[in-house]
């Protein structure tokens, strides 16, 4: 992850900025210049809700290189009802993780890039109740 | 022209480290003052209650970062068109709010994690809100000319002190309330037992002190100390409650004071408040090494 | 088209060899083909890799054509994340089919040994979506987990049943001389063994490997020639899906291994029930799982099952990964899809030195990323 890519992505990926084939009527992120489904380049861009529903996660255990300080690294697929995301889930400890789980999203810090940069991402956190 | 509080919210990470025995809040593995003030927003502003901000201004201990923090803050909450304020102490907070809530909401931000982690934003109006600002003063105290480190000695306290008590003593008057009914105090002030004497040379009731007592249990919270606070007392606080605030700076060299009186119920701002004791609480919290 | 046969196979061991280098290890692999051809020379040298820039070198045919006598030749390097072995075995297939060249080498070699697990965890991660999903951390076992948490959900598989799978594959790379890990493992090894990403375990996951193989190529009119049991490559076919996992219809199937299997199998004019033996891509136990199914060798949902009820073992069709596969016999990343064309002529011609399986059809699936890049070809004897 450079510097320059982090700053041309930033748009995306702090306002998870995913696409609508307007041929098919599909939403997919993250995205792309023409529809997985239909093949059709008539798409725009479109974003995606900020809060969704976990479908499947992991635990890493064993992080990759620049990411060995944020162990235990919880990942998860979430759908937020118009495209799926995968994102890291915050806040959270990893045995209150399910399933189903309800999340919303929120800014946090990524890893310090290899060449020394801190972005902010969009990370994804059990959605907070205030009653 | 008049001052309202519109709405508020605080932040304090679910993490902790044990030092000295204590539970004290701190930062998360990828948490910082931004992620911190943007949480803290993030709320107001799902809310509904953030929609007509002019200006921001972000009062932070952050070293780190080098952008105009404000502006880092407003991009993140996607606020257009704000103008942004960094400001590094209380004073200058209300006395740029002081110049600019003529024309238009201010949304004030508050992060520290020197000693502990926490976040608070108020947003401030002069066109209405369920909590009025009666009065304020703000003085900055300049004796002697640029104090060093260790400008804090027994001089500095009595002199100090001494215009505390009166400036507050103007104060009530200005705002037309006596000092038996202040319901609420909400300061920074480290040293409870200076705190206490001169409430009771005024006149306040040490009762007043309630909610101070409440968050500096937990740990002090630099920065934000006397926000949060504040948020306590609102968030105890009935119709028609006066409270009082006041923030000081360590070594003297400035002091703001307000007095504030909540006009309306607040249960109905449920979803602006911030539930302050589970914040503070140790419930689920995770413990860092 | 030419028909396109396999007239010399050659591998080294699979294993961690810090005093053998990348080129070193490929001329080993090269040779022992070369000479198993009859000596065949290639005028192509095609070299399947996907990390050698972690050992700071591209441009590997030129390096490796000129480090094994053969300067002069053409070639390039073919890259297809962990999938680049069979997707070089396609290019060298087309070469040959189309008549541009009547005698091809695929070379596949790949040395991970020279740097850290988190170096090489990043690089495997590389497969992945490097704008949208590396900036998470995720790891390329972290992906799988995904899908394989997913999956036992889905169809109530339990954690014992998925674990019959690498018992099974150790079962078996157990008698592979080539093989990396050759030690027996029960299901209780399996799920006390650490957790690599939940519910990925460290017993689930093929080890890092350094390895090459290689496979002399040819037309027809050569293939008697120089070799009495030359393997005709019968179907072959390579199917992309999206290297992100965001974007995927379904997460419980491979839409590429479908669509590669069904594209080798058209071609070869044959069907999953004609296979005899099969090497599939178990990069983790999910994977193979889910493969199998794909293929069509067992229902959507089985797949563990089946495995852990006994399937696929010698005297039941298909064979599966009587090599060990990727968790016994090991993963040199680029070089895996060559080192499965190898197992499986050898099994097609009787003289596997391991597990033999036997049969007049294999199979062999190489599989890039998360199912993204996958190449399946069909074997004849």
């Amino acid at each position: 992850m450079s510097f320059q890519r982090m700053w041309r992505l930033k748009d995306i990926l702090l306002n998870l900025v995913g696409t609508k084939c307007l041929n098919c009527g599909h939403v997919f992120y993250p995205p792309k210049a023409a529809c997985p489904k239909c093949s059709s380049r008539n798409v725009e861009k479109v974003s995606l809700g900020t809060s969704g529903k976990v479908i499947t996660y992991t635990v890493v255990n064993v992080p990759i290189e620049g990411f060995e300080n944020m162990s235990p690294l919880i990942i998860a697929l979430v759908d937020t009802g118009s495209g799926k995301v995968l994102t890291q889930l915050t806040n959270v400890k990893p045995d209150e993780v399910y399933v189903g789980m309800e999340v919303e999203a929120t800014v946090r810090r990524s890893a310090t890039t290899l060449d020394g940069y801190v972005p902010y991402i969009i990370k994804f956190k059990p959605k907070e109740r205030y009653s | 022209m008049r001052l309202f509080i519109k709405a508020w919210c605080a932040y304090i990470p679910r993490f902790r480290k044990s030092i000295n025995n204590l539970l004290i809040p701190v930062l998360g593995p990828d948490e910082d003052l931004i992620t911190m003030g943007y949480e803290v927003c993030r709320i107001l502003r799902r809310n509904g209650c953030a929609n007509n901000i002019k200006a921001l201004i972000y009062l932070s201990s952050d070293k780190e970062v080098t952008n105009v923090k404000s502006a880092l803050l407003s991009e993140l909450l996607k606020f257009n068109g704000v103008k942004n304020y960094d400001v590094s102490n209380f004073y200058h907070l209300v006395s740029i709010v002081e110049d600019i809530v003529g024309y238009g909401d201010v949304l004030v931000i508050s992060a520290d994690s020197s000693t502990a982690a926490s976040a608070t934003s108020i947003l401030l109006s002069s066109s209405g809100g369920p909590v009025e600002v009666l009065a304020y003063d703000l003085i900055a105290n300049t004796v002697p000319l640029m104090p060093g480190k260790n400008a804090r000695n027994d001089f500095h306290a009595e002199l100090y002190m001494n215009k505390l008590l009166m400036s507050l003593r103007e104060l009530l008057t200005k705002a037309g309330v006596s000092p038996k009914d202040i319901k609420y105090v909400a300061t920074n002030i480290k040293d409870l037992k200076y705190c206490s004497k001169v409430l009771r040379s005024i006149g306040i009731s040490e009762n007043a002190l309630e909610p101070t007592k409440y968050v500096g249990k937990v740990a002090y919270f630099g920065l934000t100390h006397t926000l949060l606070t504040l948020i306590k007392s609102l968030e105890l606080a009935s119709v028609g409650d006066n409270i009082l605030v006041t923030d000081l700076d360590e070594n003297f060299s400035y002091k703001v004071s307000l007095i504030l009186r909540v006009n309306e119920d607040l249960n109905n701002l449920r979803g602006c408040v911030s539930f302050i004791d589970k914040l503070l609480s140790n419930d689920s919290v995770v413990i860092l090494h | 088209m030419s028909k396109v046969y396999v007239v010399g196979v050659g591998m080294s061991n699979v294993g961690r060899f810090y005093e053998r280098s990348l080129r070193d290890l490929a001329a080993e692999a090269l040779f022992k083909a070369i000479g198993d051809s009859g000596n065949l020379i290639p005028e192509y040298v095609l070299v399947s890799n996907m990390l050698s820039s972690q050992a700071e070198q591209e441009n590997l045919a030129s390096l490796i054509a000129d480090y094994c006598g053969l300067r002069g030749s053409s070639g390039f390097k073919v890259e297809a994340a962990c999938g680049s072995g069979g997707a070089a075995v396609l290019v060298g297939y087309s070469l040959i089919a189309s008549g541009l060249a009547k005698a091809v080498a695929v070379v596949g070699v790949e040395k991970l040994s020279e740097r850290t697990t988190p170096e090489v965890a990043r690089g495997l991660a590389y497969a992945a979506d490097a704008d949208f999903e590396l900036p998470y951390g995720i790891s390329f076992s972290g992906l799988n987990a995904l899908v394989m948490r997913y999956y036992m959900m889905k169809y109530n598989v339990k954690r014992e049943e998925m674990s019959a799978w690498p018992v099974l594959m150790h079962e078996n790379g157990y008698y592979n001389p080539y093989a990396h890990l050759r030690m027996r493992i029960t299901v209780d090894d399996v799920i006390k063994s650490p957790v690599i990403a939940d519910p990925i375990r460290l017993l689930d996951s093929c080890p890092i490997s350094d390895g090459a193989a290689a496979v002399i190529l040819t037309s027809e009119e050569l293939a008697r020639k120089y070799n009495d049991t030359p393997v005709l490559i019968a179907g072959i076919g390579n199917a992309l899906d999206s290297t992100d996992i965001s974007s995927r219809y379904e997460l419980d199937t491979f839409l590429a291994s479908k669509l590669s299997a069904e594209r080798a199998f058209k071609l070869a004019k044959l069907s999953p029930k004609d296979v005899d033996v099969a090497e599939l891509h178990d990069a983790y136990s999910i994977n193979g799982v889910v493969t199998l199914e794909d293929v069509g060798f067992a229902p959507k949902g089985m797949g563990a099952k089946l495995i852990a009820q006994g399937r696929f073992r010698i005297g039941d069709k298909p064979v599966i990964n009587p090599s060990g596969g990727l968790k016994s016999r090991g993963h040199p990343v680029g070089a895996t899809g060559v080192y499965q064309v190898c197992e499986v002529v050898m099994q097609l011609r009787g003289d596997f030195p391991g597990v033999k399986a036997g049969g007049e059809v294999g199979l062999t699936q190489n599989i890039g990323g998360v199912g993204s890049n996958i190449t399946t070809i069909i074997l004849r004897r």
